[in-house]
């Protein structure tokens, strides 16, 4: 998963550094996509072997960021994928509309729960009427 | 004999020519222009940007009370 994300990062980067970004690129070609990279994935391993670090909660609050993070994301495939001018004609059809709307509303409610069950825990247990 | 095989510039360019209807190889090189976002997009981006700020808030705070 830390592999992913380090490529991940490195194509963002290189796409808004506008440097060669792939992995197809030999090291000389694309020494900026490979630096973040490789510092990412050094970052990674770091983190993974400071001692008695807990990795199952580092895991979880992780996986809690990338869940949080991602209704934006997906917000701004819906966009592309509906552009006429970038789709050429094979934008996203209406019932893929209404389901990217509908797992972008769930996570977004998801999100505002943990949120609440945060912040402010007895709002949860007024709303299950106890 | 050494079993590499170069490849000449007519073969590589049947390859590009065979793979471009499906992967776009040399249209993606092609940079989009910005887009004009419309009012309701800018709000619901402008939204969801405070969202994200706002739970990354929660989380560390949550994470440092789990810690502490």
């Amino acid at each position: 998963m830390s592999i992913t994300i380090s490529i991940s990062s490195a194509y963002a980067f290189g796409e808004v550094a506008r440097k060669p970004h792939s992995l197809n690129l030999p090291v000389g070609e694309g020494k900026a996509f490979y630096a973040v990279l490789g510092l990412c994935a050094a970052a990674a391993a770091g983190i993974v072997l400071i001692p008695r670090l807990p990795l199952v909660f580092v895991v979880l609050v992780v996986n809690v960021v990338a869940v949080l993070a991602m209704p934006p994301a997906l917000v701004f495939l819906y966009l592309l994928v509906n552009d006429r001018e970038i789709m050429g004609g094979v934008e996203s059809p209406r019932w893929a509309n209404m389901l990217a709307g509908t797992v972008v509303a769930l996570l977004t409610a998801a999100g505002v729960l943990y949120g609440v069950s945060v912040v402010a825990p007895q709002a949860l247990a007024w709303l299950g009427g106890r | 004999m050494s079993g590499k095989r170069e490849f000449s510039d007519a073969e590589a360019g049947f390859v590009l020519s065979t793979l471009e209807p499906d992967q776009l190889a040399e249209a993606k090189r092609v940079a989009v222009p910005r887009r004009q976002l419309r009012g309701s997009e800018l709000v619901l981006l402008w939204a969801l940007r405070v969202y994200v700020v706002f739970m990354m808030a929660v989380v560390f705070w949550q994470a440092w009370i789990a810690v502490r």
